[in-house]
């Protein structure tokens, strides 16, 4: 991951969990080349394996 | 990233396989300075275009951007020549070796020159990349693409030009435009990488849009109802903010229309009393002019009066004649001419009775008489002729004098007339090309501009309270779409998700609006620093500080707070913009982030001595490495004994000619430059080299 | 013997006549540099008597302006000039008609001496105004005419 990537992610320990899981996914995706839609639908994916998580947690 | 060693064969003036090792702190005992040294034309941009080249595989420059591509070939020419007559492609290659965090690269990029009938084909070869990890284990990469991400990873392609710069890009960086502030906005964007956190933030935008809609579709009751309105209000948003865009662009379009105005005006203001004393003269003018006018009336109207005077001794004559008529009393005469004629003709008798006869004395007498008189309408002619004559000459002198006194009257107002004439003629000579528009109207222009800033800032206030208001009421409705979810226990897994992918939304446009201005504020404090310690005296005592504003353009104040970047000299624009990049350089590496060699190509065109002294002597402990090119020109004696003060002079190369299109690359020892060098200031042109073997 | 009315009669009913050939002259300078034809023809008059310049008209003669538009100082200065002509014979004035017709040669022999001496520089051969130079010929006349004093 690259480095300035690397202070938003330190920064984004100040917010809850999921935000900041979701927010990195779409960081990694981003820095991965992809094309703005495919990551948003990549992103699609990744919220709802979060919010599954949630549903399984609880 | 640190250079180390760059080696060429037959790339651009350098024939053959030549090499420049640059002195790096920890190789050279904290010496990070590299002087390549050579008059114009003998390559310098020359390893410019190789470090480019073999990092990127480039082959044009910013500067290039109008040469034919066919110009720019990178093979050297005079290897090609020879080919000409063997047939044989050249290979050309560049290799770079360079340390980034420890590891060591090497990287080679070739080239293959070769003549097709009589046209010259250049053809991209090879790339190898060698990366030496800390643990010693040497990677090879032959993959272009694996190769450039590596790259880019370390230096930014778009971001090159920060740091491998020539003095022309440094004056384009503080040029007051608006393509300059995307230009330093891009720079700033691309070497912090926020490119990625961009796309994402657009990309969960998208996400969250999409789903909120589906929300909109699915939900029911008071939920669907807020979702539905949060979906309406950030549409709305969305508009006002576009809308806000507009507006500032348009206000910053009018700054920009008002300046220019302002200097017009002042331009104008000095030859404003000119103006008025000009508006003086030609109402002056004009009013001669009516004046003379009614003169020549006037005079017209006298012609026949002064008509008379021609004939007045004729006047004089008959009206003294009839006069003395008078005084004998012949006229009226004292007996009517009709009773002598009847005495005489009719009557041939006196009024007493006595008998007139020819030939006698009383008939003499009365004979005497007639011809005295004359007929009496004749002689109430006369006298009618010497009422009038006499009135005539009454008025003469009137009338001598008026003629007198409208001739000159009319001289003076010739004489005025041509004066104001010739001070207009004068005045205009004076305002000359420079008036160009009337100063009311540039005010008027003026007025009508600001009334329009005016009106476009109630707009954008409004606009903004309105876009606030939307906002506060798109936060308000969120915290009720949570209460509702919480309270109704959704757990519909569609608004989790909607709800989630809103709120990494706003997570990122927070960490990306803060990062950016922390980012922002850091650059403008290190810019700073560095512009104090580089400026000279005369630059001290005008300029305060450097800006960097929101929208990434650059300001400059002066000591009173002003907004002085229009005005200040080319010079002080270089210092501006090597202070800015010296800590752009700073800023990214501040976090162990990039390190950073400078590489600069003719830094000291414009700057004065102090300036130059400045940059020398501050410049190498700014940044990790610090390669100049310079001419003979710019470094000389002076220069070069600044540097050796420094202490941080590592290296010292020549770049020498051997005939047309070929130039050597000759290392020398830094003590050698005094002797090799110019002196500054007066020497002649001619000097001689010295080899020493 | 009686044949005339009032006395300076002034007879209104003459049609004074000049020269054809300053028929442009007299209209273009009508307005110009004299009111009207009368005083134009009036100062021609007065120079020419003052010159003792007396040119027939002959042939060329054509009728140019009523003798009612003269004056009675202009018909007073046209009897004082035929007065003295005359020798202070008053019956030299008795008829208009001959005292007009002395004027007429008077008159076009002083319209030729105010070519000469200063219309010629503002006209063209056809004796017509050069439009140019009209604006201050009121002023140049005035001159002219001192000048002609001074002589």
């Amino acid at each position: 991951m690259s480095d300035i990537n690397e202070l938003i992610k330190m920064r984004l320990e100040n917010y809850p969990p999921d935000v900041a899981e979701l927010a990195l996914a779409a960081i990694q995706s981003s820095e991965s080349g992809m094309p703005e839609s495919s990551i948003a639908d990549y992103l699609e994916k990744v919220v709802r394996q979060i919010v599954k998580k949630r549903g399984v947690a609880e | 990233m640190i250079l180390e060693k760059i080696t060429m064969k037959d790339f651009r003036q350098f024939r053959g396989v030549q090499n420049i090792e640059f002195a790096s702190e920890t190789e050279n005992d904290g010496k990070n300075v590299t002087v390549i040294f050579g008059e114009n034309g003998r390559g310098k941009t020359g390893l410019f275009r190789a470090v480019v080249f073999a990092l990127y595989g480039e082959r044009r420059l910013s500067q290039d951007e109008e040469a034919e591509q066919k110009e720019l070939y990178l093979v050297n020419s005079a290897a090609m020549e020879d080919t000409k007559t063997n047939g044989k492609p050249v290979e050309a290659f560049v290799e770079l070796v360079f340390r980034h965090k420890d590891q060591k690269y090497t990287i080679k990029r070739s080239l293959l020159g070769v003549f097709d009938k009589d046209e010259r084909i250049e053809q991209v070869g090879s790339v190898t990349l060698f990366h030496t990890n800390s643990d010693g284990n040497t990677l090879a990469f032959n993959d272009p693409d694996d190769i450039r991400k590596t790259i880019n990873s370390i230096l930014d392609k778009n971001v090159k030009e920060y740091f491998l710069f020539d003095g022309e890009k440094i004056q384009r960086l503080t040029m007051a435009s608006i393509e300059q502030r995307k230009e330093v906005a891009r720079g700033i964007k691309n070497l912090l990488n926020v490119d990625d956190l961009e796309k994402a933030i657009n990309a969960l935008q998208r996400l969250r849009k999409e789903l909120n809609t589906e929300l909109s579709k699915r939900a029911t009751g008071e939920y669907a109802k807020i979702v539905h309105q949060l979906n309406q209000l950030d549409e709305k948003r969305n508009k006002l903010k576009a809308k806000l865009e507009e507006i500032e662009d348009e206000y910053a379009h009018l700054n920009v229309e008002k300046r220019k105005i302002d200097k017009l005006l002042e331009e104008y203001k000095e030859i404003f009393h000119l103006l008025k004393e000009r508006k003086d003269a030609e109402t002056q003018l004009k009013s001669e002019k009516e004046q003379t006018g009614n003169l020549l009336s006037e005079m017209r109207a006298r012609t026949a009066k002064a008509s008379q005077l021609l004939i007045s001794s004729t006047i004089d004559f008959v009206f003294d004649s009839i006069d003395q008529k008078k005084q004998k009393g012949e006229i009226p005469s004292e007996i009517r001419k009709d009773l002598i004629e009847r005495i005489l003709d009719i009557d041939h008798k006196c009024i007493c009775d006595r008998p007139v006869l020819p030939g006698t004395p009383e008939h003499s007498a009365l004979i005497r008489w007639k011809n005295k008189v004359s007929d009496v309408e004749l002689e109430d002619s006369a006298l009618e002729i010497w009422r009038s004559l006499s009135s005539i000459r009454n008025y003469r002198e009137d009338i001598s004098g008026v003629v007198e006194t409208l001739l000159q009257r009319y001289a003076v107002c010739r004489n005025n007339i041509e004066k104001l004439r010739k001070k207009i003629e004068s005045i205009n000579e004076q305002i000359g090309a420079s008036e160009r528009k009337d100063a009311a109207d540039l005010e008027k222009t003026r007025e009508n501009i600001e009334k329009k800033q005016i009106r476009i800032e109630a707009e954008r206030m409004t606009t903004k309270s309105e876009f606030d208001s939307v906002e506060s009421e798109y936060a308000r409705l969120s915290e009720q779409r949570k209460i509702l979810e919480r309270e109704e226990n959704i757990r519909n897994e569609l608004s989790q998700r909607a709800s989630l992918a809103e709120d990494t939304y706003k997570a990122l446009q927070e960490v990306y609006k803060g990062f950016t201005e922390e980012i922002k504020n850091r650059i403008a404090i290190e810019a700073n620093k560095y512009f104090v310690q580089l400026l000279d005296k005369e630059g001290l005592e005008t300029l305060s500080k450097i800006l960097v504003n929101a929208d990434y353009s650059l300001q400059i104040l002066d000591r009173w707070g002003k907004p002085f970047l229009a005005n200040i000299s080319a010079g002080q624009r270089q210092i501006m913009s090597i202070s800015f990049i010296a800590a752009l350089a700073k800023v990214a590496s501040m976090d162990s982030i990039l390190e950073m060699p400078l590489f600069m190509d003719t830094p000291f065109g414009k700057l004065s001595y102090e300036h130059r002294k400045n940059l020398i002597k501050r410049l190498p402990s700014y940044c990790a490495q610090w390669i100049l090119l310079a001419t003979d020109t710019e470094f000389r004696k002076q220069e070069a004994s600044f540097l050796r003060e420094g202490g941080r002079w590592g290296k010292f190369y020549v770049l020498r000619s051997e005939g047309p299109g070929v130039t050597i690359i000759q290392e020398r020892d830094i003590e050698e430059a005094q002797s090799l060098l110019h002196e500054n200031m007066g020497e002649t042109n001619e000097y001689v080299w010295r080899y020493t073997g | 013997m009686k044949t005339w009315g009032k006395p300076m009669n002034m007879s209104g009913d003459i049609r004074v006549k000049t020269d054809k050939k300053y028929k442009n002259l007299y209209n273009d300078l009508k307005n110009l540099i004299v009111g009207d034809m009368h005083e134009l023809f009036f100062l021609c008059a007065c120079l020419g008597y003052k010159a003792n310049k007396v040119k027939d008209l002959g042939s060329n003669a054509e009728e140019r302006f009523w003798s009612r538009t003269i004056t009675p100082e202009e018909y007073a200065c046209y009897y004082a000039m035929m007065l003295e002509k005359n020798n202070m014979d008053l019956s030299s004035i008795r008829d208009d008609k001959l005292v007009i017709a002395e004027m007429e040669k008077y008159a076009n022999g002083g319209m030729e001496i105010l070519l000469e001496d200063f219309l010629n520089e503002y006209c063209s051969a056809d004796y017509k105004l050069d439009s140019t130079y009209s604006k201050e010929l009121p002023m140049a006349l005035l001159h002219f005419i001192r000048d002609k004093l001074e002589q």
